[in-house]
């Protein structure tokens, strides 16, 4: 306690050390190409926790920086992230650092913050991580996010559960192996774990950062084989309208025997819009979407409506509070499986009346503490409501499952060159319904980690998390997660990072109770499910050919312990959550990044490239066979053409064939390859895209009985005004 | 001269592979066999709690599992004499043709394959669908009856240890005849429980009501094992001739109760 008191003055008293004696960074941030000024790129001071956006001039200040020498970095989406490795701060001054930034088509090494709970440059991470821009976004037009995150590296979905590296294969929608963090608050539904990929409009998404492996000592639960954190917008500088229009139509089937309606029928129409401002220190943005889709089979229509808003406001003295609100509804109808494999987009008579709603309202509010320097806290609070209802042709018998957390976290520089990160977590989840009663459970996790610069080229990190879960009036468990991680940079050019850590994810109330019948299926309760955990291993090696090239390769281990799969007992006809007691998934990833500008055939032309290749040798250990809805390889080619005014793209997923499944082994299945292909128009604020997804037509079932759309063209409008 | 080869050359090489990757196949294509099937009832009656009769068709038989039989995606048309259905096939030999009777409270029974088309020496159908002959006619007799099971055998199930941890199922079944190959664990098949999961077990197992149990037995499957891979650890005996199968003949709406059986785990090493 004396001790605990002692850290307490000491934080004080340097918050008034620092405060008497300090200076001042100030700048302009131009784009290189055009002169313009830049706004909102974010600035910030390596190895501090200070950091600027540039204003409506593209001016930005930094203020209360004890005298030294810093490194400052100023990073942008669609730019080359730029540096200054020397700025002298000395007391009662204002140095000025000024950047030009270069526009790339690739983002290189964008700034992300799930690696460490703070911001830091992506080759400096000692995971591996993959990064989705809202470039990236715009670029492929997306329905959904599922959409913006299947061309990433090692990355598949299996209906709509995602897969980083084969980590959850497919588990009948409940109990998903990653977790989905918004602005790093965890937002999967508390009943059931799912995702709701429909949560918010595309248009709303600044960044989408992806860990690859367990990610547990930071994030707490579900974080046993990867996290998703999507990252929205903050309110724009000046007030900016933007809005995003698209409608397209199915195809015929490949085959004119599968045809079963009339094909000029099933289309889909996108609209999203969202306006934001600041107001002197308050911001303000706000987005509405809607998505319409008759689907490509019986059963397909979907319909969904979001609202979205999102408010700050920065105080004088660098406090930053912010408040989100997600609302989204879903209405859709339920495609189980197709009647026959000669009738592959129509479902069974008896099951027409399978249809499901969602209703999603997600909020958090944050403040963010700058005391110095060298320590700030940031707290938030959130809440996570969802609404089953329908399912299965079943009344709306759930009840919202809620989900409320609150974290606390300081991030503290005792020493220069060690970023603290201590915290604690509390979440609590329930839900109801009369098909596994009523429930509730609750983690309270501690972390701390402590990031080590010992030198400019060689940092560490090390961590630890302790959690207590338990199940209200049942289970309660332990869980400890280390983490250790090294980021070494022998030469500029070149970075070697590997780390070690561990994750876990208790089992959802979903898997432990419902007991329900579908479609001769009874779902049976396994109250005794244990927690799953997992090591993670990464090494990887991340290499600069040149400044336009690059390339990285990583070799992963991921070691799991009660792996919680669908244990499907035909015999008896149920289905039932059950402990793998070992699995492994290893294997290496292999991707590249190339662009640079070139004069080809007479025309200047901006092409990037961007490829990768996923091998994973995933196996039960108890019975040594693959484990099921993984395949063994994947790959992705994206290519991107700018010439002008003109951006045409390309983009090329395969998968290999899935080794096994669970209900219908004897169906045909064959390795995915999907082509997409897109082509863009600017004319002065507007962007007109013509688009074809599943360009070859190739059908493709990533789980039975279940093909993915056929052919699809798209035509889309977008702009900011 | 540098970046515009490099260029060219992932441009070309991108393109030139996702064509070749695609042009190679169009993935899932449709099944290109029939079996075209007339279904022969002899009598109308359907069971009350009737949720529908499937068509299924196995390419070795008996199954290794289930699920690795082609079942007609929906029921049958029931109500009618004579009911003509199809079921798409890929090319292959197949061993069986078989009925399955779906109850509506989903309590599952091996024994509700209740018809089995047999040929030649009481063995089941095989037949082919090959490119040749993508279409194959034949048809099945079919008597909803045999899943009528209004009589019922009681007893307990005594074991000599606690039930092994890598059990898929312990079940006890009725059968028409001692079944002496793997096939014969199915064809005589008459009614099993598979939701053995205590010892000792008090088991209550319906039957037909008229017919004869000849065989009554306890068995097991261990995990990952098969539907061909029964495990017989005991069976009721005569209790006037020890080591001998006992029969057992039941009226309609009859119970027969303090049947003992012992189970002896060593027998799941034979």
């Amino acid at each position: 306690m004396k001790r605990l008191l002692y850290i307490v003055i000491f934080l004080f008293a340097s918050n008034i050390s620092f405060a008497a004696i300090t200076g001042t960074i100030t700048g302009t941030v131009k784009d290189q190409e055009t002169g313009d000024v830049l706004q909102a790129v974010n600035v910030i001071v390596d190895g501090t926790v200070r950091g600027a956006s540039t204003d409506l001039d593209g001016n930005f200040k930094i203020d209360n920086l004890p005298p030294g020498t810093y490194k400052l970095r100023a990073s942008m989406i669609g730019y080359r992230t730029d540096s200054h490795q020397k700025v002298t701060v000395q007391a009662n001054r204002t140095v000025n650092v000024d950047f030009i930034l270069e526009q790339t088509t690739l983002e290189f090494d964008p700034i992300v913050v799930l690696a460490g709970k703070t911001e830091m440059r992506l080759d400096q991470a000692s995971v591996s991580m993959s990064v989705v821009s809202s470039k990236e976004i715009e670029r492929r037009n997306p329905t959904s996010i599922i959409e913006a995150l299947e061309t990433a590296p090692g990355i598949n979905f299996i209906g709509d559960q995602i897969n980083i590296r084969g980590s959850t294969g497919f588990t009948f929608g409940a109990g998903n192996k990653t977790l989905l963090l918004l602005d790093g608050v965890p937002v999967y539904a508390s009943d059931t774990g799912a995702f709701n990929w429909d949560m918010l409009p595309p248009l709303d998404i600044e960044q989408i950062e992806v860990l690859k492996g367990a990610g547990s000592t930071l994030w707490g639960s579900s974080a046993l084989g990867g996290v998703v954190n999507i990252i929205t917008k903050d309110p724009s500088p000046e007030g900016a309208l933007l809005f995003s229009y698209s409608a397209g139509k199915y195809d015929k089937p490949a085959y004119s025997e599968w045809e079963w309606t009339d094909p000029n029928r099933l289309h889909y129409t996108r609209e999203d819009v969202s306006y934001s401002k600041r107001y002197g220190q308050l911001g303000v943005r706000v987005s509405a979407g809607r998505f319409m889709s008759t689907g490509y089979t019986e059963l397909g229509d979907f319909r969904k409506q979001n609202l979205t808003s999102k408010v700050d406001y920065r105080f004088k003295n660098g406090i930053k509070w912010t408040g989100y609100a997600a609302y989204s509804k879903i209405n859709k109808g339920f495609f189980v499986q197709w009647k026959g494999p000669n009738d592959p987009y129509q479902v069974d008579p008896s099951n027409l009346d399978n249809r499901s709603e969602v209703n999603q309202l997600s909020l958090y509010t944050k403040v963010s503490v700058p005391f110095n320097a060298r320590f700030s806290i940031d707290m938030r609070a959130s809440m996570n409501r969802s609404l089953l209802g329908n399912q299965f042709g079943k009344d709306a018998e759930f009840d919202p499952a809620i989900g409320q957390g609150g974290e606390i976290q300081a991030n503290w520089i005792p020493v220069f060159g060690h970023v603290v990160t201590i915290g604690t977590q509390y979440q609590d989840d329930s839900g109801s319904t009369k098909f596994f009663g009523e429930h509730s459970g609750y983690f309270v996790g501690p972390y701390i980690q402590d990031e080590w610069k010992v030198r400019e080229n060689l940092r560490l990190t090390t961590g630890f998390r302790y959690d207590r879960y338990k199940l209200v009036g049942g289970n309660k468990e332990d869980l400890f997660s280390p983490r250790f991680g090294v980021n070494w940079q022998p030469w500029e050019p070149t970075s070697f990072r590997l780390s070690v850590g561990s994750g876990f994810r208790a089992a959802t109330i979903t898997e432990r109770f419902l007991e329900m019948t579908v479609m001769n299926f009874k779902i049976k309760a396994n109250p005794e499910l244990k927690s799953e955990s997992s090591w993670a291993y990464d090494l990887g090696w991340r290499q600069y050919i040149n400044k336009d090239w690059n390339f990285d390769i990583s070799l992963f281990r991921n070691d799991y312990w009660e792996l919680i799969e669908a244990h499907l007992d035909l015999i008896r006809g149920q289905i039932q959550f059950r402990n793998i007691p070992r699995a492994r998934i290893q294997g290496v990833e292999f991707l590249t990044k190339f662009s640079t500008p070139v004069r080809l055939f007479g025309i200047r032309m901006t092409p990037g490239i961007e490829g990768s290749v996923t091998y994973m040798h995933h196996r039960n250990l108890k019975y040594d066979e693959p484990l099921t809805y993984r395949p063994d390889w994947l790959a992705t080619a994206k290519t991107t053409l700018r010439s002008g005014r003109y951006n045409f793209q390309l983009d090329y997923r395969y998968a290999s064939e899935i080794a096994e499944v669970k209900i219908y082994p004897i169906n045909d299945r064959v390795p995915m390859h999907f082509v997409d292909a897109r082509l863009d128009v600017d004319w002065r604020m507007l962007t007109f895209q013509l688009g074809v997804t599943n360009m070859m037509n190739y059908n493709y079932a990533p789980r039975e009985s279940n093909l993915m759309p056929m052919r699809a063209f798209t035509l889309g409008l977008r702009g900011r005004l | 001269m540098t970046k515009r080869f490099i260029t060219i050359f992932f441009i070309v090489l991108i393109t030139g592979f996702i064509f070749i990757s695609c042009n190679s196949d169009n993935g899932i294509e449709p099944v290109p066999g029939t079996l075209d099937l007339d279904v022969l009832f002899y009598k109308d009656y359907i069971p009350d709690d009737t949720e529908g009769v499937y068509v299924f068709v196995a390419k070795d038989f008996p199954p290794h599992a289930i699920n690795e039989m082609f079942l007609s995606p929906n029921s049958i048309p029931l109500g009618e004499d004579t009911v003509h259905t199809e079921l798409s096939l890929p090319y292959g030999h197949y061993e069986a043709i078989g009925l399955w009777w779906y109850n509506k409270n989903t309590k599952t029974n091996l024994a509700d394959v209740f018809t089995l088309k047999l040929g030649t020496n009481f063995l089941p159908y095989e037949f082919d669908i090959t490119e040749d002959e993508p279409v194959h006619q034949t048809h099945i007799w079919a008597n909803l009856e045999h899943v009528e099971r209004d009589a019922f055998i009681e007893g307990t199930i005594y074991f000599n240890g606690p039930i092994p941890s890598n059990t898929l199922a312990t079940a006890i079944g009725a059968y028409a005849k001692k079944p002496e190959k793997k096939i014969d664990y199915l064809i005589y098949l008459q009614s099993m429980d598979f939701s053995i999961d205590e010892a000792p077990y008090h088991f209550k197992l319906p039957v037909e009501g008229k017919g004869t149990v000849r065989y009554l037995a306890v068995f097991w499957l261990s995990d990952r094992s098969g539907l061909d891979d029964f495990k017989t650890l005991g069976y009721y005996e005569d209790p006037e001739n020890p080591g001998v199968p006992a029969q057992i003949k039941l009226k309609s709406g009859e119970t027969l109760s303090g049947i003992e059986i012992h189970a002896d785990w060593d027998n799941i090493n034979d």
